[in-house]
C-alpha cells in the first residue's frame, strides 16, 4: 500500500555539513497495517512521515501509495487523500466540532448532508454523543476529547491512508490507554493503512502490526513487534527496546496460546488411582476438578496423592489460586501468578468454563529467543 | 455653562455639519488604510526582514507630529495642485493608521499557533484557504483592535487638519482659540472627545461581534 524506496532527506545547514534526516530508507507497509515509526527524538521518524504527505520535501528517493508514484501527484490533492493527525491536535478554534470534522469533505466539495451524517457516525464511534458535541467549540472539550476529534477529523473523508505524528503523546496515561484501545477497535473495522510516529516502545508494541526503528535517519529494523523484541537486529535496537524486552513480549501473547495441550480435568467422584495414573502419563503435577457445568472448582497435586490412593478426588481438593481469562495477555497472567504466589493458573472462557491451565515454566519457555508465528501453539 | 448650551442650541446645524465632515475625513482615510494595511500585515508574515523594515517605517511615520505631517503634505501635494483641503489631511491620517493596522494584523497572523497551520496544511488546504478559513477569522479580533486604535487616534489628529483647510470639528476649536472664545473652545473640545469615546465603544462592539464564537467568552 505504501512503499518507500531509498528515501533520503538532507537538511542544508549554512556553513556546515548537511544534516541527514533520512538515509536511503526503504520499506513497505501493507494495506490495513499499522506501522509504527519508532526511535529517539531526532532520529528522523517524523521527517520520514512528513515526506509522505509532502509537508517536508524529500531530497531523493521514491514514495509510492497504492502503486502510484507520489511525485506525479499535486501536494494539495495528495494531502486530501491522506488523513493527518498531529500531537498538538490542531483543531480550528473558530469552527464547531462539526465544521472541524467536515474540513476535508468540504475541501473536496463532498455532499454536505452526507458529510454531516458521517460526522455523527464518527462521533459515536469514539463514544462522544453527537447531539452534545457537534455544535460545541474545541476549547469546551478536554484534551482527550479533542484528540478523539483530531482522529475522526482525519477519517472524515474516508482516506485509505492515515499519518499520525505522536497522536497520543500529549494525553495523560489513563486516557491514552483508552484512546489507544478505541483506535485499535475502530481500525479493526475501518482497515486503514496507518503510519504512526511514536517514541514509546510500549505504545509501539501495543499498536503496531509492524515497527520501524530509526536512528539518525537510518532505518535500523522493520518487522513485527514480536520479531523485534525477540531478535533485535543490532545493539541499538536491543538497547532501545529495553532490557525488559522479554517481558514486553508477554503482552503480545494471549493466554490461550500458552495453554498446556492437556486439560487435566477430573470429576469430583473420580477415584484417586485413575487420576494419579493420568498425571503420571502426562507428567503433570496438577489436575483441576471440574463441576457439572464445566466450571473449575479446585485442584489436586501429585504430591497429595502420592501415598494412599483409595479415595476420590473431592476428598483431597484445594481451593483454586484464581482464574485467568483465555483472551488476556500473558503479561496479565504472570502478574496474577505473582500476586497470588503461585506458579500456575487455570484458564477460563467467557462463560467461566475451564479451558486448561498455564504454568510459569511454559511462559518462560515461550520467551526463548525464537519468535513464534501468530497462533502457533506450544507443545 | 448657560452660554455653552445657548451656543449649541443656536449653532447645532453647523456643529452637526462639522462633525459629519470630521467623520467623513477619518472614516475614508482609515477605511482605505484597512484595505492596504491588512494585506501588507499578512504579506510581511512571510518574510521576517520585510516585516522588520515595514514595521520600522510605520513606526517612524507615527512619531511625526501631526502639525509637521500636515505641513509636509502641503508642498508635496501642491505638485498636483491639492496642497490644502481634504486630500493632504486624508493622506496624513491614512499614513498614521498604517502602524496600528499593519502591526496588529502582522502580530495576529504571526502568533497563530503553528500547530493550526500545520494541521491546515496537512489536511490539504491551499494557502488562500488557510488564510480565509483559519488565519483571518482568528486574527479578526486583534486586527479590529488595531482599527479601533487608528480611528480613535485619528479623530484627535483630524482636529489639527483645520489648519490645512480640511474643516471638521477643529474649525470650532480654532475659532475659539483665535477669537479667545472659551465657549467655542469648550464646545469643540467636548464634541471631539465625545466623538472619540463613542467611536471607541462602537468599535469595541464591532470587535466583539466579529470575534468567532469559539474564541469569545460567551459560549453555552
Amino acid at each position: 500500500m505504501i512503499r518507500l524506496e531509498n528515501l533520503t532527506k538532507h537538511f542544508e545547514v549554512p556553513g556546515k555539513e548537511p544534516i541527514i534526516a533520512a538515509n536511503n530508507v526503504s520499506m513497505a507497509v501493507g494495506k490495513g497495517e499499522i506501522c509504527i515509526f519508532l526511535g529517539p527524538s531526532g532520529c528522523g521518524k517524523t521527517t520520514a512521515l512528513k515526506m509522505i504527505n509532502k509537508l517536508i520535501p524529500k531530497t531523493s528517493g521514491k514514495i509510492y501509495i497504492d502503486g502510484k508514484d507520489t511525485d506525479t501527484m499535486d501536494p494539495i490533492a495528495l494531502r486530501r487523500e491522506i488523513g493527518y493527525v498531529i500531537q498538538q491536535i490542531g483543531l480550528f478554534p473558530n469552527m464547531t466540532i462539526e465544521a472541524n470534522i467536515c474540513v476535508v469533505p468540504d475541501l473536496l466539495k463532498m455532499d454536505k448532508k452526507q458529510s454531516r451524517k458521517k460526522a455523527r457516525e464518527l462521533l459515536e464511534m469514539v463514544n462522544l454523543e453527537p447531539n452534545i458535541f457537534l455544535k460545541r467549540y474545541p476549547r469546551e472539550l478536554s484534551g482527550g476529547q479533542q484528540q478523539r476529534i483530531g482522529v475522526i477529523r482525519a477519517l472524515a473523508a474516508d482516506p485509505p491512508v492515515m499519518l499520525m505524528d505522536e497522536p497520543f503523546g500529549a494525553i495523560d496515561p489513563i486516557n491514552r490507554e483508552v484512546i489507544q484501545d478505541e483506535f485499535l477497535k475502530m481500525n479493526a473495522e475501518l482497515g486503514k493503512t496507518v503510519l504512526f510516529v511514536s517514541h514509546d516502545i510500549d505504545e509501539a508494541v501495543k499498536m503496531g502490526d509492524k515497527i520501524a526503528i530509526f536512528r539518525e535517519g537510518v532505518l535500523e529494523q522493520c518487522d513485527t513487534p514480536d520479531e523485534i523484541l525477540a531478535n533485535p537486529a543490532n545493539n541499538f535496537v536491543k538497547e532501545f527496546v529495553g532490557a525488559d524486552r522479554a517481558l514486553k513480549r508477554l503482552k503480545l501473547i494471549r493466554v490461550n496460546e500458552a495453554i498446556l495441550p492437556f486439560r487435566m480435568a477430573v470429576r469430583p467422584d473420580d477415584p484417586l488411582d485413575s487420576v494419579a495414573e493420568k498425571m503420571r502419563s502426562r507428567e503433570a503435577h496438577i489436575a483441576v476438578m471440574v463441576g457439572p457445568r464445566g466450571r473449575a472448582r479446585g485442584f489436586i497435586t501429585k504430591e497429595e496423592i502420592k501415598g494412599d490412593q483409595s479415595g476420590i478426588v473431592s476428598e483431597y481438593i484445594d481451593p483454586l489460586p484464581g482464574t485467568i481469562h483465555e483472551n488476556d495477555n500473558l503479561h496479565d497472567a504472570v502478574s496474577q501468578m505473582y500476586s497470588h504466589a503461585t506458579d500456575w493458573m487455570p484458564v477460563v472462557d467467557d462463560d467461566g468454563a475451564y479451558k486448561g491451565y498455564i504454568t510459569q515454566h511454559i511462559v518462560a519457555s515461550l520467551l526463548g529467543e525464537v519468535p513464534r508465528k501468530p497462533g502457533e501453539k506450544i507443545t | 455653562m448657560e452660554e455653552i448650551f445657548r451656543y449649541v442650541g443656536t449653532n447645532y446645524p453647523t456643529i452637526l455639519k462639522l462633525t459629519i465632515e470630521h467623520l467623513y475625513l477619518v472614516s475614508i482615510s482609515v477605511g482605505v488604510a484597512i484595505l492596504t494595511g491588512v494585506p501588507i500585515g499578512i504579506i510581511i508574515t512571510k518574510d521576517q526582514k520585510l516585516a522588520d523594515a515595514i514595521l520600522y517605517i510605520a513606526s517612524v511615520i507615527i512619531t511625526i507630529p501631526s502639525v509637521a505631517m500636515f505641513g509636509l503634505m502641503i508642498p508635496l501635494l501642491s505638485l498636483v495642485n491639492r496642497g490644502i483641503g481634504f486630500w493632504p489631511a486624508a493622506i496624513a491620517i491614512f499614513l498614521y493608521s498604517q502602524l496600528p493596522i499593519i502591526r496588529n494584523t502582522y502580530t495576529a497572523i504571526h502568533n497563530i499557533d503553528p500547530a493550526l497551520r500545520e494541521a491546515a496544511k496537512g489536511m490539504g488546504m491551499s494557502d488562500w484557504q488557510r488564510l480565509a478559513k483559519v488565519e483571518i477569522p482568528l486574527a479578526v479580533p486583534v486586527i479590529m483592535a488595531g482599527v479601533r486604535m487608528a480611528v480613535v487616534m485619528n479623530i484627535a489628529v483630524a482636529t489639527i487638519a483645520v489648519y490645512i483647510g480640511a474643516g471638521g470639528l477643529g474649525t470650532i476649536i480654532n475659532e475659539g482659540i483665535t477669537g479667545t472664545n472659551s465657549t467655542k473652545l469648550i464646545v469643540g473640545a467636548v464634541a471631539v472627545s465625545l466623538l472619540a469615546i463613542i467611536a471607541d465603544y462602537l468599535f469595541l462592539f464591532i470587535q466583539k461581534m466579529l470575534t468567532p464564537k469559539g474564541l469569545s467568552g460567551e459560549i453555552s
